[in-house]
């Protein structure tokens, strides 16, 4: 085929065929480009037909010798267009001109492109309309020549993309403030600025027939278990669809239980946590045009976690871990106790609370079930009507839910006040589960549980949180059990699972991770801290 | 997987047909918070008292409550039967919520009830599950319901507040359990606080108002109450059983003039009985820790000497006391409320097989020996001469 690729952008991964999923061939998909520039620039606006946002540009390179500049308005950097391709390429014309007698030349006998005229790193030739037309939609300038077959594409990605900003989900007092944007090779910069080793690897891929997205799978090799990196690949070349938006179709095609309401993967904007997780031995998927990475395997325990966990001292990480699994459990199962014990379990409560909660459900019309449902759904509502509107109105909204669902309601005798409270309480306690996966599954869950509360009492608490316990066992993380560190159990990794040892006794990864190279401190520091201080 | 969606879906139906049958909203329970039980010729009166949580302030509860108790947070519903259960069912026939007892805080027993066999009463408790056997169990002087409706101003509830008299009268606090126990074992006999209505202000004054208030001890022999305990001794019958919470006595001064006011904040008393052959000699040990609440004696406390005195008119005092009250419940009552026989059981059980089958004769004859432990740590205040005195109406020494 005669196919050549210089200095390519990408390393080869599988590229898909180009052709949208269910629409029949194009009749251009197996031509190969032809000598005359008239033809091909026709050929091409056939293509593009009714593509308002290309470019051609007719520029003579040599006497007597047209080209055509074809890219897509928006996609490509301009100023690098103009200083690097038509200021070089117009010199050399005039140059050529401006030479007595006037140097005339044939169009094969003339230099190659990225040699004399154009000073650009990314470029690539091709002879088949298929990779032109990619090239041209992956931000590439292609450039026909009158008389020549071959085409060159100068790749200068660009356009107007969001700069590095303050992740807006994982907000930290303490910990760098940058996060990823939409821009897939910043984003893998970011990580290269924190991990300085060939170790670190990005394999990409593109995913998607219609949208062609680039996917970068990132990992330290020696670290990370060699199975799970070939599982992903596999996984992720297995994937055909038109279209990758967000690195959320990517999880929902990937994961190991699909019908598990736990997530079992991670994602994140934080650049510092992506650094972490790798170097545990972890593998990261970069999808361009989305700032989430995801993050595999993942287990329950590192969900509950944060990356402060890591940055503030170990005695307050503690505390606040163990609030966290607390407020788990209420977020979990505090409605569902409450229905419970308000309608078969009375006699379980102390005196004085039931005898409050009985004074202050005296005139409520509803059982305690639907009333907690009615609450919990209309609390579910106000916080989704919080999160889609805009930022001005969403104030209003707060105010209208607390007064109305809060105060009203109460007085009006329809809803009790302890049910607020449970409510509230609730609500509070999803927030504090650092991972937003974690915390809708959480509050999905509750709903089932609270329904079983109603019909079966406490036993239906301990049926749902069999049946939740059961599940969570059997899950798997790409192949890594969910409960790693607790089911099956391993001694060294309770350092960080339900408490955070300090970093100095931290020395090993977690075992179901790197199952060679454990050691990440050595034993000389590790258990002692300061061990070689001055005073 | 049709099939797998339909057997769920199955499954999840058949959830909504078992549950739900025992299902009770809380405001469709009566709770009782206490009860009493009265003898009434040959029919068992049983008094409850519910809770009506529309009067307890709870928000949006304006409508609920009955009206017919006018503001009080709790209503008496009184009916006899020919057994406990019997008149309790005839209460729960006339109440539109379904009675429960599980938050029973109080069961008084009325002492003409107590004065024949409580016993066979006690079987409906471990029959219901919902009859909290923590219940504290007292006797009152008359009938119990009375006592039921007396005003208890600092609580929401007269039960309420009989529970926590209970809870400072005694250092563990009788409750069915214990009390079931104690009538089932060897060797001691049962003892309930006695409950009466005494007068919260002199009388005469416009709001006379009476109070619920331990006045002594109820004394059993089986399942009988046999007699009340009252006075100073119950205080130290009580310290000599180990369950006082910290008993306060007056102990006159060195020279007789005036009293010093002692409370024991730590006290513990031990049993040991010493056998030589039909012989019992009872040897109650006290060691207590105190300190001077009151001095309106002559006497400064600073001295050692009259420390000492002091400690030894208190033992003298507190002999004194579980003496005559030991006596009344030899001789008179012949009721074991102190447990010898238990004592003997534990230390010695084959002797304790011997006096078995005569403990009611042998009772009377035991020889008590008291010793005691005083320390009194603490004058309670920063000045050692009574404040507010004159150096020189003191006495140092």
């Amino acid at each position: 085929m005669g196919k050549s690729r210089l200095g390519s952008g990408r390393s080869a991964g599988a590229l898909p065929s180009g052709i949208p999923l269910g629409l029949p061939s194009p009749p251009w998909e197996k031509l190969s480009v032809q000598k005359s520039l008239d033809q091909n620039i026709q050929t091409l606006k056939s293509i593009f037909k009714d593509c308002s946002d290309m470019i051609y540009r007719k520029i003579e390179i040599a006497p007597d010798i047209q080209a055509y500049l074809v890219y897509v308005e928006g996609i490509v950097f301009s100023p690098e267009l103009e200083s690097h391709m038509l200021e070089p390429m117009v010199e050399a014309y005039v140059r050529m001109m401006s030479a007595v007698p006037v140097e005339r030349v044939e169009p094969s006998e003339l230099e190659p492109l990225e040699n004399t005229r154009v000073s650009l790193s990314q470029v690539m030739t091709a002879d088949q309309w298929i990779d032109v037309v990619e090239g041209i939609l992956n931000s590439s300038v292609a450039v026909f020549v009158d008389g020549l077959s071959e085409v060159h594409l100068f790749n200068i990605k660009g356009g107007i993309r969001r700069p590095v900003q303050e992740p807006e989900t994982e907000s930290v007092i303490r910990g760098p403030r940058e996060g990823f944007t939409e821009t897939l090779r910043i984003n893998t910069a970011l990580l290269r600025f924190k991990i300085k080793t060939p170790n670190l690897k990005m394999y990409s891929m593109v995913l998607g027939t219609d949208t062609k997205t680039d996917v970068v799978i990132s990992y330290m090799e020696g670290l990370a278990d060699p199975k799970v990196i070939e599982d992903l690949k596999k996984r992720l070349k297995d994937i055909k669809i038109d279209g990758v938006l967000e690195s959320g179709y990517i999880e929902e095609l990937i994961e190991d239980d699909p019908y598990s309401p736990f997530p079992q993967m991670m994602y994140t904007e934080r650049p510092d946590s992506v650094a972490a997780q790798l170097l545990e031995g972890r593998c990261a998927v970069f999808v361009d045009g989305t700032p989430f990475v995801l993050i595999v395997p993942v287990t329950f325990f590192q969900l509950m976690q944060a990356t402060e966990d890591y940055y503030e001292r170990f005695f307050f990480t503690n505390f606040i871990r163990w609030i966290r699994y607390i407020f788990l459990f209420i977020a979990l199962f505090l409605p569902a106790l409450y229905i419970a014990g308000t309608t078969y379990h009375q006699d379980m409560l102390p005196t004085t609370l039931v005898l409050s909660i009985a004074a202050a459900r005296e005139a409520i019309p509803f059982p305690a079930l639907v009333e907690a449902m009615m609450m919990e759904i209309s609390f579910e509502a106000l916080r989704e009507a919080g999160i889609r509107l805009p930022k001005t109105v969403g104030q209003a909204v707060s105010i209208l839910g607390a007064l109305v669902i809060g105060q009203a309601a109460v007085q009006a005798g329809i809803v009790s006040a302890p049910m607020v409270i449970i409510v509230s309480m609730t609500g509070i306690a999803s927030f504090t589960i650092p991972h937003f996966n974690l915390a809708i599954t959480v509050r999905l869950l509750r709903f089932p549980l609270m329904l079983l509360a109603g019909v079966l009492g406490l036993f239906g608490i301990i049926l749902g949180i069999t049946w939740i316990l059961v599940h969570v066992t059997q899950l798997t993380s790409l192949g890594v059990p969910y409960m790693s560190g607790v089911s099956p159990y391993h001694g060294s990794d309770q350092k960080d699972i339900f408490v955070r040892a300090p970093w100095w006794k931290m020395g090993k990864r977690p075992s179901w991770l790197s199952k060679e190279n454990r050691e990440r401190e050595k034993p000389d520091i590790n258990g002692k801290p300061n061990s070689n201080k001055v005073w | 997987m049709k099939k797998i969606l339909i057997a769920s879906l199955l499954l999840c139906s058949s959830a909504g047909l078992s549950g739900c049958w025992d299902r009770t909203e809380i405001n469709d329970v009566a709770f009782v918070i206490g009860s009493c039980v009265d003898k009434e010729k040959n029919l068992y009166r049983s008094t409850l008292q519910i809770a009506l949580p529309g009067n307890l302030g709870g928000s949006g509860s304006e409508g609920g409550g009955g009206g017919t108790a006018g503001n009080k947070s709790y209503y008496l519903e009184s009916k006899t039967g020919v057994t406990l259960r019997n008149s309790n069912m005839e209460v729960q026939a006339g109440n539109s919520r379904k009675l429960s007892f599980a938050h029973r805080r109080t069961l008084l027993l009325g002492e003409e009830f107590a004065r024949e066999n409580v016993a066979p009463m006690l079987d409906q408790f471990a029959r219901i599950p919902q009859n909290r056997l923590s219940s504290l169990v007292a006797v009152t002087e008359g009938p119990a319901y009375k006592i039921m409706d007396a005003s208890a101003p600092m609580e929401q509830f007269p039960s309420e507040m009989i529970r926590e008299l209970m809870n400072q009268f005694t250092k563990r606090p009788v409750n069915l359990k214990l009390f079931a126990n104690d009538l089932l074992s060897e060797g001691i006999d049962v003892s309930l606080p006695y409950i009466s209505l005494q007068e919260a202000v002199p009388e005469g004054l416009k709001d006379d108002k009476k109070n619920i208030q331990i006045t002594g001890l109820a004394l059993f022999k089986g399942d009988r109450m046999v007699g009340v305990l009252k006075g100073q001794e119950v205080r130290m019958i009580n310290l000599a059983m180990n369950q006082a919470t910290s008993p306060d006595m007056l102990v006159s001064g060195p020279d007789g003039k005036g009293y010093v006011t002692i409370k024991f904040t730590e006290n513990v008393a031990a049993l040991k009985p010493i056998i030589r052959g039909d012989q019992i000699t009872m040897r109650i040990s006290i060691l207590a820790k105190g300190a001077v609440i009151e001095n309106n004696t002559d006497y400064s406390l600073g001295a050692k000497k009259n420390m000492s005195l002091l400690e030894q008119n208190a033992s003298k005092e507190m002999i004194k006391q579980i003496h005559s009250g030991l006596r009344l419940l030899q001789e008179k009552y012949h009721s074991d409320t102190l447990g010898f026989g238990r004592a003997i059981q534990q230390k010695n059980p084959r002797a304790w097989e011997r006096f078995k089958g005569r403990w009611d004769e042998i009772y009377p004859t035991v020889k008590v020996v008291i010793d005691t432990n005083l320390h009194i740590e603490n004058i309670g205040a920063v000045v050692d001469k009574p404040f507010g005195r004159r150096d020189k109406e003191i006495k140092h020494d």
